[in-house]
């Protein structure tokens, strides 16, 4: 049996990882608009994501109201193909006879 | 009970599409650019229209007024067009601010801008579109082209452009953008054929203004109705229980 990411197995980093993956970045208001988590919830798992290596943080400035823009690094990509993979290979073990 | 159940689709798996096309789809500050342009475009027609009224029965003073306000109203969006053209000097504010103002509740989410010799291929087509628009401008002023023709015209450089600039940037903009050049070109093709399509001499410029400005304003709007089902779709997806 394969082993899932337990990193992107939690449902809401594997959908800002999605979010993330379909386009170059995305900041915090529009993961929060979008997702629908607490803003808490959220940045602790950004956080999670950004140690596992999947996500890169740019904090900047828009005007004098910071502004945090977040990117799937490669390492982000490759981890959540492999993840659909090893998803879709459980998926067919379990529906075998 | 079956066994084997067909798998339904996980919606999930959509997140990256409806992000990619919602992302695209952000047109808001191309609608009110266009609308922009055309209250510009109408304030300049109607200055020179009266100050040539003025001038035809005869009250100078006035009409020299008018005419002075034309040429100023022309001489500063000739000059904001330059300014806000190239990105350090206003254009990145001005898209900046926009953006802010249109989806600051929404959020940022976009695209690398194009680099390297794709920006250099879309500043050449744009030389090129300008030095194709002054012949076309000054054959039309010559008389070389009858004004009911300047669209047709126009349709022979302005549908390709906006068709390489669509294909130089297609993985930052909707293909529902080509919905402008599919119109322009289609418009062209109407009066060519000989559709009574065309406003009368009085209406003149507005031949050029609806289906330049007016087709880019449909193919806005459209975009923009796209981009709030896209949003609907994404937040489906984002907030499902799959997976």
């Amino acid at each position: 049996m394969p082993e899932l990411d337990r990193v992107i197995h939690e449902p809401a980093r594997l959908r800002i990882l999605m979010v993330l993956s379909g386009v170059d970045e995305a900041d915090f208001n529009f993961l929060l608009s979008t997702l629908g988590l607490s803003r808490g919830n959220l940045s602790a798992h950004m956080d999670k994501l950004e140690q596992a290596g999947y996500v890169a943080i740019e904090k900047g400035f828009n005007g004098k109201i910071p502004h945090t823009v977040y990117r799937c690094t490669m390492a982000g990509r490759e981890a959540l193909a492999e993840y659909w993979r090893q998803l879709d290979a459980i998926r067919g073990l379990s529906a075998q006879p | 009970m079956q066994r084997h159940e067909k798998r339904q689709p996980d919606p999930v798996a959509d997140i990256p599409k409806w992000t990619r096309r919602y992302a695209q789809s952000r047109a808001l500050p191309a609608v009110w650019f266009m609308i922009g342009f055309i209250v510009i475009f109408i304030s300049l027609y109607a200055l020179s229209h009266f100050a040539g009224v003025q001038f035809r029965t005869g009250r100078y003073l006035s009409g020299t007024i008018l005419a002075a306000g034309a040429a100023i109203l022309a001489l500063a969006i000739v000059i904001g067009a330059v300014a806000l053209s190239v990105p350090r000097w206003g254009g990145r504010w001005l898209d900046r601010v926009l953006r802010e103002k249109l989806y600051g509740a929404e959020g940022h989410v976009a695209f690398a801008p194009p680099a390297g010799s794709r920006k250099l291929l879309g500043l050449a087509a744009a030389v090129i579109f300008g030095f194709c628009n002054l012949v076309a401008v000054v054959l039309g002023i010559a008389g070389h082209i009858p004004n009911d023709y300047m669209q047709p015209v126009s349709a022979l450089y302005v549908v390709p452009f906006l068709v390489f600039l669509y294909f130089l940037l297609h993985a930052q903009v909707h293909p529902l953008v080509l919905l402008w050049p599919l119109l322009y070109g289609l418009h062209a093709l109407l009066i060519v054929a000989g559709a009574p399509i065309l406003l009368p001499d009085s209406l003149d410029e507005l031949n050029l203004l609806i289906p330049t400005a007016g087709y880019g304003l449909v193919a806005g709007l459209v975009a923009h109705l796209y981009n709030r089902h896209a949003l609907r779709r994404l937040k489906e997806a984002a907030r499902s229980d799959h997976a």
